[in-house]
């Protein structure tokens, strides 16, 4: 598409060429064209510029969200590994290995067999999860390079170009007047300059538009074509995330927290008010990991995100209605505002992670083995 | 179908974990096999959303992959048709320097010889 505007851009500036030879009614063809010019740019150029504007807004959020998407598809075997670790650490009848044996709990606990341990396999295969983080950086790529079309500044970069050429033509004209010196004119008075100057402020115009057409083009047409693939994409992302993610992600910190709770509850009589502060902190950490788990979805980015496309896939197909835009506006908003949500969650959980980790580091001596953990 | 059962098995486990932190009700025995049998739940749920992820899931995210590399590709290739304009007309300004340049080498010389 945009390589035939590009053609037919091409064209009209030959024909402008060809026709500059003549000077009959130039005038009244640079009045039509720059009022013809005034009159497009007037008509389309707010709402466009609105649209442009939101591309770059859709754009930042795309990234925002994949990223904390992303944070939730890397994370969720080794929440898995984490509630198993803290079995082990907990109870010491328990062995590593292969296969979890729920009777190291409890011998009288009548079930069913065997599990594998996450330690023998994840529960989400790592291509699995390298499948998923792939697939966002596709998402997150298609968002850029159609946002990087929207910023381009081509045709501004175009009309400083031509302006250029313009002072090199008309340098060139008086050039060749002065070889051919002729005595008493003016170099400047000179048919093809008087002409040189409206005639490449029309090419520069008209190449502005021309580019900008290609612009547009490229975006409604790309956003269009991509429609049916994006929507798919979005979809199963968030079927992904509802149906295999969340339930184990959120199984984990609801076990982690009942874990600990009962822990305490069965064992606090030995210990001192040191050790009972140290974990009723751990378990106020595992409820605050446990509610951020259990109230924020990570499906509302993508579901949200779907909304949005919807909105400019039906602005590409249309000529950018004022009352379009305000539907892609608002839907980018409440799209933003859960992103915000979702990524404040992930950096609390982060944080709350990195707490252990630092807690694990510094008392990895300690005799008492499950301070370790938490 | 088998998401319902995913759904079904997620949902017993949360209730089994809610129920091994009931103090009020149960006596450390019963909190204890709740606990169990809530692991023993997540146990399998892990399992199960291993399998049906592998088997459900995994070919139509690798399908979405692809037509979403392929939109990449198109995309790319507009841009670069864009840019390639672009540059046509900056090498038309260009050449039309170098005329310019030389021109103003050749001029003073000529006028000299007149």
């Amino acid at each position: 598409m945009s390589s035939n505007i590009t053609n037919q851009n091409s064209d009209d500036i030959s024909n402008i060429r060809l026709k500059s030879s003549s000077s009959f009614s130039i005038k009244k063809r640079i009045g039509l064209s720059l009022f013809t010019s005034f009159l497009f740019l007037t008509s389309c150029g707010g709402s466009r510029e609105n649209l442009l504007k939101e591309i770059t807004e859709f754009d930042k959020s795309v990234q925002v969200g994949m990223e904390a998407i992303a944070v939730y598809y890397s994370s969720v075997n080794e929440q898995e590994l984490n509630t198993y670790l803290l079995v082990l650490e907990l109870n010491p009848n328990c062995e590593a290995g292969d296969f979890i044996d729920y009777k190291c709990l409890d011998p009288k606990f009548q079930g069913p067999g065997k599990v594998p341990s996450p330690l023998k396999q994840p529960a989400i295969p790592m291509a699995s999860i390298q499948a998923r983080i792939s697939l966002l950086k596709e998402l997150s790529d298609y968002s850029k390079s159609i946002a990087t079309i929207a910023g381009n500044d081509s045709p501004e970069k175009f009309q400083g170009s031509v302006k250029t050429l313009q002072i090199r033509l008309i340098s060139l004209e008086q050039k060749f007047q002065l070889l051919q010196n002729q005595p008493g004119k003016s170099p400047d008075s000179t048919i093809s300059v008087r002409y040189l100057k409206p005639i490449t402020t029309i090419i520069g115009i008209l190449g502005k538009i021309a580019i900008q057409e290609a612009k547009w083009s490229a975006i409604r047409s790309s956003i269009i074509e991509a429609e049916a693939s994006v929507n798919t994409v979005l979809k199963s992302v968030g079927d992904d995330l509802d149906t295999y993610i969340l339930p184990l992600i959120t199984t984990d910190a609801d076990a982690r927290y009942s874990l600990l709770i009962n822990y305490y509850n069965d064992n606090r009589l030995r210990f001192n008010q040191a050790e009972r502060n140290r974990i009723v902190t751990k378990i106020a950490d595992y409820k605050k990991t446990y509610d951020l788990a259990t109230n924020n979805k990570p499906s509302k980015i993508p579901n949200d995100l779907l909304e949005s496309h919807k909105s400019l896939v039906k602005l590409a197909k249309s000529d950018g209605s004022v009352k379009d835009i305000a539907e892609l506006k608002a839907w980018l908003d409440k799209f933003k505002g859960d992103v915000e949500q979702l990524k404040e969650a992930v950096n609390q959980l982060s944080q709350i992670q990195k707490v252990k980790q630092n807690g694990k580091s510094k008392n990895s001596t300690s005799n008492r083995k499950y301070f370790s953990m938490f | 179908m088998a998401n319902l059962k995913i759904q079904l098995l997620t949902e017993n486990t949360s209730l089994c974990f809610e129920y091994s932190r009931n103090n009020a009700i149960f006596n450390s025995e019963q909190r204890k096999m709740w606990l169990i049998k809530a692991f023993e739940q997540k146990g399998r749920l892990a399992q199960l959303i291993g399998e049906e992820l592998s088997n459900e899931s995994d070919p139509t995210i690798i399908e979405a992959n692809t037509k979403m590399s392929e939109v990449n590709i198109r995309l790319k290739n507009k841009q670069e048709s864009i840019n390639k304009f672009i540059e046509t007309i900056q090498n038309i300004s260009d050449s039309i320097s170098i005329l310019d340049t030389l021109i103003g080498f050749i001029v003073p010389s000529q006028m000299i010889e007149t």
